[in-house]
C-alpha cells in the first residue's frame, strides 16, 4: 500500500512557520493580439484558450483575476511570475520599456518593481523577447490593503512604431504565476 | 529529527498536492557543426542536438543530474519520465551577424505522441546591422502531463523560426561555458 497522508499545511518543526500547504495555483495569461496605444497599462489579456489549452489546462486553481489590465491573486500566498515581453520597434530610440508596478492598497497607488527594455539603433524592425522574473508576497486578497500589480508601457512614440506583440494562438507576451507557499 | 517518509500528500478531500517524485533535468545544445552551434537551414527545422548537462568541477558534479528518472531526447524530441505538471525553462543564446528583421525559436507540444505539434510559444530577436551580435532570450511555460505513454504520450521540442543559415546560429556549449539550455523541472502532480 502507497504512503498517503492527508493534512491541511506543514509547519516547521522549530517555530510552527507554515512553509507548505494543499493550496495549488498556477496560471498563464497572454495578451491576444498586438498592443499598440502609446503608454498606459497593457490590456487585452487572455488564457490560453485554442489548441494550446490542453498543453497547461489552467488556471490550476482558482486561478488569478484581471480586469482591465489589472490582476489580483484568489488568496494570499507568496507568488513567483515569469513574465516574456515581446517587443517590436521601427523606431530609433534608445529605450522602449514596460514596467510591473505592484499596488497594496487595493490599486489606489502603484510602485514601480521590475521593468523591461530594449533599445533600436536604426528605424530598421527590431524584435526581442525580454524576461521578468519577480516574486509578489500577496498577504491580503480583500479590502483596502489588497494587492494588485499590472504591466504598463511606458513609450510615448507612435504606436504603430513600438509594439508590444500579442497573438490568440501563441504566447508572445505572456506570464506564468506560481504559488509557492503561504504568505510569509 | 522529525521526518516523515510518504510517497504523496493530499489534501483532506483526498486530492493529490504533492508527490516526492522529484523530477529536475537540464539539457545543453551541442550544436550541428564544428564550433558546437546550431545553424538552421531554414523556418521549422527541429534542433536535434542536445546532450544532458554534466558541468562539474574538479570531478565534482555540480548538478548530478537527472534528479529522478530523466527526460529522454531523441533527435530532438523530448518525452517524460513520469505524469507530472512540469515546468520548462528555455535559455535561448544566438549569435548574429545579419540584418534580419527577427528570428528565434518556437515551442512546440504534442499531446499525440508526436503525430501533430501546437505551437505553444514563439523566442524572437531581430539584428538591425550586419555587425555581430550575441544575445540570450529565455521563456518559462507550465505543461501538465497526463500520459507519457501510447497514442496519447506528451512530447515538446524546439524548432527553428526565421533562421538564416549563413548568419543565424544558436550558440552551444563551447567548452567555456554553457549556452543555450532547456530546464525541466515537476512541479507537482499531474491535474
Amino acid at each position: 500500500m502507497s504512503s498517503v497522508i492527508k493534512v491541511d499545511e506543514i509547519q516547521t518543526a522549530v517555530g510552527g512557520t507554515k512553509v507548505f500547504d494543499m493550496i495549488r495555483e498556477f496560471d498563464t495569461w497572454r495578451i491576444s493580439a498586438n498592443f499598440t496605444t502609446a503608454g498606459g497599462d497593457i490590456t487585452g489579456w487572455e488564457r490560453p484558450d485554442s489548441g494550446d489549452a490542453n498543453v497547461f489546462p489552467g488556471p490550476i486553481g482558482t486561478g488569478l483575476t484581471e480586469e482591465s489590465g489589472i490582476f489580483s491573486f484568489p488568496m494570499t500566498g507568496y507568488y513567483r511570475i515569469d513574465a516574456i515581453i515581446c517587443f517590436k520597434s521601427t523606431r530609433r530610440d534608445s529605450y522602449h520599456e514596460v514596467v510591473v508596478k505592484v499596488s497594496n492598497d487595493n490599486g489606489s497607488n502603484y510602485t514601480d518593481y521590475v521593468q523591461a527594455t530594449i533599445g533600436n539603433a536604426e528605424t530598421d524592425q527590431y524584435l526581442e523577447s525580454c524576461s521578468m522574473k519577480f516574486f509578489i508576497n500577496v498577504k491580503n486578497v480583500s479590502g483596502s490593503n489588497t494587492t494588485m500589480f499590472h504591466f504598463e508601457t511606458l513609450s510615448n512614440n507612435p504606436a504603430d512604431e513600438e509594439v508590444i506583440l500579442g497573438d490568440t494562438d501563441i504566447n508572445l507576451t505572456y506570464f506564468t504565476c506560481q504559488r509557492l507557499a503561504p504568505a510569509q | 529529527m522529525n521526518a516523515l517518509l510518504v510517497e504523496a500528500i493530499q489534501d483532506p478531500a483526498g486530492t493529490e498536492i504533492f508527490d516526492t517524485s522529484l523530477e529536475i533535468d537540464r539539457w545543453k545544445l551541442i550544436g550541428n557543426n564544428v564550433n558546437r552551434n546550431f545553424n538552421g537551414a531554414s523556418d521549422g527545422e527541429t534542433i536535434v542536438e542536445w546532450e544532458r548537462d554534466d558541468f562539474e568541477i574538479n570531478g565534482t558534479s555540480i548538478l548530478k543530474l537527472p534528479i529522478g528518472t530523466g527526460m529522454s531526447c531523441i533527435n530532438g524530441i523530448w518525452s517524460f519520465p513520469r505524469k507530472g505538471l512540469y515546468k520548462i525553462d528555455i535559455m535561448l543564446v544566438m549569435q548574429v551577424q545579419a540584418n534580419d528583421a527577427e528570428y528565434g525559436a518556437k515551442f512546440k507540444v504534442s499531446r499525440d505522441s508526436g503525430s501533430t505539434y501546437d505551437e505553444y510559444a514563439r523566442l524572437y530577436h531581430a539584428n538591425v546591422e550586419v555587425d555581430n551580435l550575441h544575445h540570450t532570450v529565455s521563456a518559462s511555460h507550465f505543461i501538465n502531463v497526463s500520459s507519457i505513454e501510447g497514442s496519447t504520450a506528451v512530447y515538446f521540442k524546439l524548432e527553428s523560426y526565421g533562421m538564416d543559415d549563413s548568419n543565424v546560429s544558436f550558440k552551444g556549449d563551447s567548452g567555456d561555458a554553457r549556452g543555450t539550455s532547456v530546464s525541466i523541472t515537476k512541479l507537482g502532480p499531474a491535474v
